[in-house]
């Protein structure tokens, strides 16, 4: 089923495939924060966007995943991508086992206290001294080889992470199990009477979830060699995610990814410019997005480009 | 032969009663209407059966079994399926894709997506929606997105169809439409319940009618009984309408 | 010994109740989870470590100026930002109001820079002593402001013809709005509350321990804990539920250790959602019922 859209698409992915031979270190390092960004903003659409259960606290998944990796590579040796199916596998196992009670929440006290378990995990690490280095953080064994080589490796990495998280999410928006998803999204009372077992799905979605990002954080962890609870459970991650996924739709596949390149280039190019106020930047361009965007770039501007529009979705959701 | 026994069936939020001793019993293959003025406890009893809310006393029967501890979607692949009072499409998917849903999880339960397009295709042949069907069920009016939620109910092969107030806010013109539809699904073979407030729909097509009032059955007959049936009579309009027979 | 840590717990309790009072009150009203209430907070430390350390102004006179200009803070945001999305979907205004977190404290970095700040006046270290505890005089005043802003607050909501109304508002929008009240206004003044209420928690705070912008999200995480615990928009409640958390967390610090404060809070809050969700003394409101 080629249609314009698949070879768009294709040919995106072409072009990022040949660009580290094209373009300077500099730009192959922002390129892999982008495509880190797109991978856990994908990743995480599966729950957020997908199924409507909004956990804003995913990324907690990301910091068990880029420990997982850490502890893994350095206590017990483990050469790196054998550690990313542990990732993987913890990041389900621990969704699994905390969806039983959190998953019942709705709404915003689903996202709180995911909030909650991401603080109450990155809590735990940090206390975990002997094992993950606490507060001092865990450096990881440097990768072997050439500067170059190495920026590569890790833009092939996770570009590889991102489009896996794609993929899977295609994969998901294509089966039986995506509808029902997408079902409890909109009703889930609706959803359970038509046959759902809505309990089991949405533990099933927050599950895979959990391990793309997961995953995703093993990477990271590899890449910067050193990691430290502070950074890799919170900070901003949790709102970028969330804004990625807002800007660029969270019922489509690729939405989130597109939401990701957006702001993670906008982000770049103020960072560069205004060091100082880009945490402001950002916070302002939040607000902005929330209210001028609420349903993405491509839902509001589907007709065409105009400011009225900007406006109009002011005023929809207005007291 | 019985499809559906209430037995006693109680429901009460902390100390409110809804519903109080409801007992009747729905025959295989019967159009049964419940009526009751607003509060009567209704869609209460619909979301009894349907198993949202747990059933504070008394039992529900279902082909034979007790299903008060069952989970919806227990229910759902048992054979019963109902429809909601404010329709609710499911975004994001197509009115085909809708209503497919209702192929792969209720008692079909199939697994093919070949199979559950077909059985989708065939409900909404059968609710006249088969022209929109790759249209997004958001843009649809009012009248057919009742339609489609019938259809996905259809689509998951039920023996029992639980209505709720789908008559509510149709022209008459649509209203006819939807009896017609409604017969042509018991022709089928399907057990219908239907909640209804529109006299003149549910007294058409209804082969009996219970009526509830402040969460009491108070009158159970023929439709012709019904509508001169002295306590009904009081229940909607007051004393001062009600004859003595 | 556990008596001090008991009267440790109660004194800090006391700090976490006004924190906490001015986000439940809020939420409970407007449906409004405010991400960004610590930061507000720190706003109102701010003022007080500047009004301090330039005016010479004693700390607890700058109480009032911390409350009004929050006050009117807090207004402005929900007038002209909140009140525009306020219909959407939740999670839009969490996003939302962390948008805003995230603006404040890059803002307070920048210019007022990451360095720990503290308040101390002349007065600082002297406590008193009695059953062999010992009780920090300043601790025990914030205590009792504390304790009287919520009795206030109380009062206000319960006898006052606005209290009321902002009451209304919370437990059914639509029937409020059919009386005259004009639920824009109302949400407006609430947040208003809400944030002037920060701000002077934000003040008190300055006078009790070190601060820096860093530590926003953990005051709006005390907040919204105690919200949890005391039932959204309960006044007695946020009061309880602060004692409650204050009172836990001096106990685990000693008993547990420092560095498990968090998962114990977030444990208990977490037990609290699933087993009784309108908090110790709740009922359910508007806010809660509505979505």
């Amino acid at each position: 089923m080629i249609n314009k859209k698949f070879l768009f698409f294709l040919l995106f992915v072409i072009v990022l495939v040949l660009l580290p031979f094209f373009v300077s270190g500099y730009w192959l390092r922002v390129l892999t924060q982008t495509f880190l960004f797109g991978a856990i903003a994908t990743g995480s659409n599966i729950i957020i966007g997908f199924t409507g259960y909004p956990a804003f606290g995913n990324i907690a998944f990301f910091g068990i995943g880029a420990y997982v990796t850490g502890v893994l590579t350095t206590k017990y040796s483990m050469p790196f991508f054998a550690t990313l199916p542990f990732c993987a596998l913890t990041g389900i196992i621990i969704a699994s086992l905390l969806g039983i009670p959190i998953l019942r929440l709705k709404g915003h006290y689903f996202a709180i206290a995911t909030v909650g378990v991401m603080e109450a995990i990155k809590e735990l690490i940090d206390n975990m001294t002997e094992l993950t280095g606490g507060g001092l953080g865990l450096t990881l064994p440097i990768m072997q080889g050439e500067p170059e080589y190495i920026y590569k490796f890790f833009y092939f990495v996770m570009l590889g992470s991102m489009l896996f998280s794609l993929l899977i999410l295609f994969i998901i928006s294509k089966i039986k199990q995506g509808y029902a998803l997408r079902a409890i999204r909109v009703d889930e009372d609706a959803a359970s009477v038509i046959g759902i077992n809505t309990p089991v799905y949405k533990t099933f979605s927050w599950a895979i979830s959990a391990g793309l990002v997961a995953i995703t954080g093993g990477i990271y962890a590899y890449w910067l060699s050193y990691i430290d609870p502070n950074t890799v459970f919170g900070g901003t991650y949790p709102v970028k995610m969330f804004a990625m996924i807002l800007l660029g739709g969270g019922t489509t596949v690729i939405g989130p990814m597109l939401g990701a390149f957006i702001l993670e280039l906008i982000s770049e190019i103020v960072w560069s410019k205004f060091i100082a106020i880009h945490g402001m930047v950002l916070g302002l361009l939040i607000i902005f997005i929330i209210l001028f965007l609420p349903k993405g770039l491509f839902e509001t501007f589907k007709g065409g480009f105009s400011f009225k529009k900007l406006l109009s979705n002011l005023r929809e959701n207005r007291l | 032969m019985v499809i559906l026994e209430a037995k006693n069936v109680a429901k009460s939020y902390g100390g409110l009663k809804v519903l109080t001793d409801v007992n009747f019993d729905v025959k295989k293959g019967e159009i049964l209407g419940i009526i009751g003025p607003n509060g009567a406890g209704k869609t209460t009893f619909m979301n009894l059966v349907s198993r949202l809310t747990p059933i504070t006393g008394g039992v529900i029967v279902y082909k034979g079994e007790i299903i008060n501890d069952k989970k919806p979607y227990e229910i759902a692949k048992m054979g019963i399926a109902r429809t909601f009072q404010v329709v609710k499409p499911f975004g994001g998917l197509s009115v085909l894709e809708n209503v497919m849903v209702g192929a792969f999880y209720g008692k079909n339960n199939v697994s093919s997506k070949v199979e559950a397009a077909r059985i989708a295709e065939e409900a909404l042949h059968i609710v006249g929606l088969a022209d929109v069907k790759n249209k997004d069920p958001r843009i649809l009016p009012l009248a057919k997105r009742k339609k489609l939620e019938v259809a996905r109910a259809l689509a998951m092969g039920p023996e029992l169809l639980l209505l709720d107030e789908v008559m509510a806010g149709l022209s008459v013109k649509e209203l006819d439409d939807m009896m017609k539809e409604i017969i042509k699904l018991k022709e089928k073979g399907i057990t219908i319940i239907a909640i209804e407030h529109v006299m003149k729909a549910i007294m058409g097509i209804s082969d009996r009618i219970v009526v509830l009032h402040l969460g009491r059955k108070i009158a159970e007959g023929k439709p012709e009984d019904i509508v001169r049936n002295h306590e009904v009579i009081e229940a909607y309009l007051g004393s001062k309408y009600a004859k003595k027979e | 010994m556990i008596l001090q840590i008991l009267i440790n717990g109660i004194l800090l309790g006391g700090f976490y109740a006004l924190i906490g009072v001015g986000f439940s009150l809020v939420w409970g009203v407007t449906n409004i989870i405010n991400l960004a209430h610590g930061a507000i907070a720190l706003l109102g430390s701010y003022i007080t470590y500047y009004m301090f350390q330039n005016l010479h102004l004693d700390p607890f006179l700058s109480l009032p100026f911390s409350f009004i200009l929050l006050f009117i803070f807090g207004y402005l945001i929900q007038r002209y930002i909140m009140n525009y999305v306020v219909k959407a979907q939740i999670f839009m205004l969490l996003i939302l109001t962390f948008g805003i977190e995230i603006f404040l404290v890059n803002f307070m970095t920048t210019f007022f820079s990451a360095d720990f700040r503290s308040v101390t006046p002349t007065y600082a270290g002297s406590s008193m002593e009695f059953a062999g505890v010992v009780v920090p005089y300043i601790r025990f005043v914030v205590f009792v402001i504390c304790l009287v802003v919520t009795i206030i607050m109380g009062l206000f909501l319960e006898k006052t013809w606005i209290g009321k109304a902002i009451r209304a508002t919370s437990l059914d929008l639509e029937a409020a709005m059919m009386t005259g009240i004009s639920p824009r206004k109302i949400y407006s003044l609430t947040f208003a509350l809400g944030s002037g209420l920060a701000g002077l928690a934000g003040s008190l705070l300055s006078l009790t321990q070190a601060f820096s912008p860093n530590i926003a999200g953990g005051l709006t995480l005390r907040a919204f804990i105690v919200a949890i615990l005391g039932g959204l928009g309960r006044v007695e409640g946020a009061f309880l539920g602060g004692v409650m958390l204050g009172i836990i967390e001096t106990l685990s610090s000693f008993y547990i250790g420092e560095g498990y404060k968090n998962a114990i809070a977030f444990g208990l809050m977490v037990f609290m959602l699933i087993v009784k969700p309108s908090g110790l003394l709740g009922r359910k409101y508007y806010a809660e019922v509505k979505h």
